[in-house]
């Protein structure tokens, strides 16, 4: 019997090796290039993360923030931290960027197979197998850990918090470390500023009795956390971490309602509309077709032809959802890792619902981690109903091939070609070319483009301290409460700013746009000459660069305005 | 009780009205469907009461399928030009494993399915996600929606087999009819209605206990 057991359990560590290759594969495997160029919040992180390794300070020269001043707005800092331990040595490029958030991914398969090999589950070694494989293989848990997202490594740091939590009711103390990991993931991502607390009050309100059993731990586990919160406590006041939820919040929209001169009807119909648009955000991410069909509207959020899961995982997840409801209770019979993951799913929602954003992916990724437990502990639940062995691994194998060869058809082929430009496809090249003609000065036009400065400063490896020194002003006072942002950047020859035409072309330079930005009329009528052209995969022309031609822009303007000061100069008149 | 509650939703659902514009017949069995589904729901499961619901069901069906099919098959020019560009994005020759008319068919079958199980679309005209070109309405006041769920769980405890192939066969209709552009999935009306009035009374019983 006990060798029975031994080779059992060797076999479903041998499954979870696999599942670890499989999932490191999907997450590293062409990853400096894969999704196709640098987002600029990426870009910003990774800029940052590379300011901090060389001098310890962010690019504006603010010794360690607790929110990075990135672009207008602030945006969590630990993600920069810890892969500015990873870039002090591998240094910086797009694939050591990226890194932290492919292993962090790796960590998140793992760390749910030991949460729910460890719960009371029937069967949990099988089940977190299953389960551990569905997140392994889902898109929105491969697509999120190729990518610098901070969210993802909030997810990491909730699911450990929550590893703890549960071990905590057999071991009490584990209860702190718990606490500390819950607290620590506040400052990895804006959305668990508001899920860890509550998981963590959710946790001591359904096990209650476990935890007063050693009123000293538990009271030590929610000091830690408290002054773990103090420095974000300190800083509610400030502009900085409040302008993000403000500008992505509805609360300050108008309502299509008929507003009245009685203060209460117009209370009472304002108080309808933001319930209504709470509810529809709200709702949205329990829709099938969003879960199953359409991918998140923001092309840079998303997969062509793919949604946050396959849509076949709908039949295991309704069947997950039927096999939990037999098996829910509030009551104590309840296993208690499913009634901690019920209420934080409740509760993960509540900062995407409170934004505009329809569907965001990023901002409700507890959500997806336990519907993937769901379609997991479906897929188990389906496979039970089959006897024989063989069958069970084929179902197995088919869906997955299924899964894969989706998975490789939308991220491996269309993505490359059809989302280059939302991923700034080409700005490496742009830097290069700069690099190579450093004796021309170029300017990139931002009159509707990114904060592309911040992709020079990246592939150029620009110096930090210059940068500090250069900029750092733009954040003087009080850092938190200056979120105005001023896209105007000048990088040794790479001014990054709009194009000035009326006086830009009369200076010998290299003006850089895209085809919005430079059309072919203007090149003709500013006698601007083609220098190169910057195609994405697909051979679509993303950027082009123009020399100018001062003197003969000068000789074919009409004789009354070659004498203009500028031309005269220029002519030599 | 139920009948009088099931009369609140049925007037004050805009769906009612919008199918009855489009085919008052429709509307009409459409009702007397939800009663007597209601009936079957509530455990009124009687022989009599299933035949009756079956041959509304069917007719209803017929006057749905009537006004033409959903070609699933056929794919305009732009979809074609959509199917072979992305083609040439494959290595040695698989694009056409992936971009074909039948992907392509199954994908869109896909797309009018999901849509139709979509909650937003029958209680937040599909905020906040609405489709471009699509004369979104919401087909229950908002309010609604926490019945319905209540009804649901209701549902889902007791194991409802009338239920489930009903709702499939409401669901399978609602994709094959062109109707469905227009009026949304109009079997999937009746279920609807009386599992938001079995969500009311059932928060009633739990409010009284």
């Amino acid at each position: 019997m006990e060798i029975y057991q031994k080779i059992v359990r060797f076999k479903i560590y041998l499954a979870l090796f696999l599942i670890l290759v499989l999932a490191a594969f999907l997450r590293f495997y062409q990853l400096g290039s894969l999704p196709p160029g640098l987002y600029v919040d990426e870009a910003s992180q990774s800029y940052n993360a590379y300011s901090f390794a060389l001098t310890g300070k962010d690019e504006y020269g603010k010794s360690l923030p607790l929110f990075l001043r990135s672009f207008g707005t602030y945006s969590s800092s630990l993600y920069a931290y810890l892969s500015a331990i990873i870039i002090k040595f591998a240094g910086l490029s797009v694939f050591t960027s990226r890194f932290l958030s492919a292993a962090t991914g790796v960590a998140i398969v793992l760390v749910t197979f030991l949460l729910i090999a460890k719960s009371n589950l029937q069967n949990s070694l099988a089940k977190a197998v299953l389960v551990s494989l569905v997140v392994a293989v889902s898109p929105w848990a491969i697509f999120l850990s190729r990518g610098v997202y901070e969210p993802n490594l909030g997810l990491a740091l909730l699911i450990l918090g929550l590893v703890f939590l549960c071990a905590s009711l057999k071991n009490n103390r584990l209860f702190i470390a718990g606490a500390l990991i819950l607290g620590l993931s506040t400052y990895a991502y804006n959305s668990e500023r508001l899920v860890a607390p509550l998981t963590l009050l959710i946790f001591a309100i359904l096990f209650r009795k476990t935890l007063l059993k050693d009123k000293r731990t538990a009271a030590i586990g929610f000091l830690f956390f408290l002054i773990s919160q103090l420095p974000l406590i300190f800083l509610l006041g400030s502009a900085g971490p409040v302008v993000r939820l403000s500008g992505q919040s509805y609360f300050g929209q108008t309502f299509q309602v008929e507003y009245s001169n009685n203060w209460i009807l117009n209370f009472a119909l304002k108080s309808y509309a933001l319930i209504k648009e709470f509810s529809s955000q709200y709702f949205a991410y329990f829709s099938p077709r969003n879960l199953f069909f359409d991918p998140d509207p923001d092309p840079q959020r998303s997969i062509p032809q793919l949604s946050v899961f396959y849509s076949w995982m709908i039949i295991p997840f309704v069947i997950g959802i039927y096999h939990l409801k037999q098996n829910f209770s509030l009551k104590k019979q309840g296993d208690p890792l499913i009634k901690l993951l019920f209420f934080v799913m409740l509760i993960a929602l509540i900062p995407a619902a409170l934004t505009k954003d329809p569907f965001s992916t990023f901002r409700a990724l507890p959500l997806f981690w336990i519907f993937s437990i769901i379609a997991g502990l479906g897929i188990y639940q389906m496979l039970v109903h089959f006897r024989q062995r063989t069958f069970k691994v084929l179902v197995l194998a088919v869906l997955l091939l299924i899964s894969l060869s989706s998975f490789w058809s939308s991220y491996f082929v269309l993505l490359k070609y059809e989302r280059g430009k939302a991923w700034n496809y080409g700005f490496d090249e742009l830097a290069v070319k700069t690099q190579e003609n450093k004796n021309r000065q170029f300017i990139i036009d931002s009159s509707r483009e990114a904060p592309a400065y911040i992709l020079f400063a990246f592939y150029n490896k620009y110096d930090p301290a210059k940068l500090q020194k250069d900029y750092g002003w733009r954040a003087t006072g009080n850092y938190y409460d200056s979120p105005n942002f001023d896209k105007s950047y000048q990088l040794d020859n790479v001014s990054v700013r709009p194009i000035v035409w009326e006086t830009d072309i009369y200076l010998d330079q290299i003006l850089v746009g895209d085809i919005l930005a430079i059309s072919d009329e203007q090149a003709k009528e500013h006698k601007l000459e083609l220098f190169f052209e910057i195609k994405d995969p697909k051979g679509e022309i993303l950027q082009r660069a123009f020399a100018t031609n001062p003197k003969q822009k000068c000789q074919t303007l009409k004789p009354e305005f070659q004498t203009s000061e500028i031309c005269r100069l220029i002519l030599g008149l | 009780m139920k009948y009088l509650i099931l009369l609140i939703i049925v007037l004050t659902s805009s769906w009612t009205f919008k199918i009855f514009n489009f085919a008052p017949l429709l509307a009409i069995s459409s009702i007397i469907l939800s009663a007597l589904f209601l009936e079957i729901l509530s455990g009124s499961n009687t022989k009599k009461f299933r035949l009756f619901s079956l041959v509304l069901f069917i007719a209803s069906a017929f006057i749905i399928l009537s006004y033409g099919l959903n070609n699933f098959l056929q794919t305009t020019d732009e979809e074609q030009y959509l199917i072979n560009q992305r083609r040439s994005y494959y290595p040695d020759n698989l694009g056409r494993l992936f971009q074909n008319k039948v992907a392509f068919s199954i994908h869109k079958i896909e797309q009018s399915i999901f849509y139709n199980l979509d909650p937003n679309l029958y209680f937040f005209a599909g905020h906040p996600r609405e489709r471009a070109q699509f004369d979104e309405f919401a087909k229950y006041p908002p309010f609604f929606l926490p019945f319905f769920i209540i009804g649901l769980i209701w549902l889902i405890n007791q194991k409802s087999k009338p239920a489930i192939v009903y709702f499939a066969a409401a669901l399978i209709l609602g994709t094959l009819s062109r109707s469905t552009l227009v009026l949304g999935p109009v079997l999937v009306y009746p279920f609807a209605n009386s599992i938001i009035v079995l969500g009311v009374l059932k928060l009633w019983k739990f409010i009284k206990k």
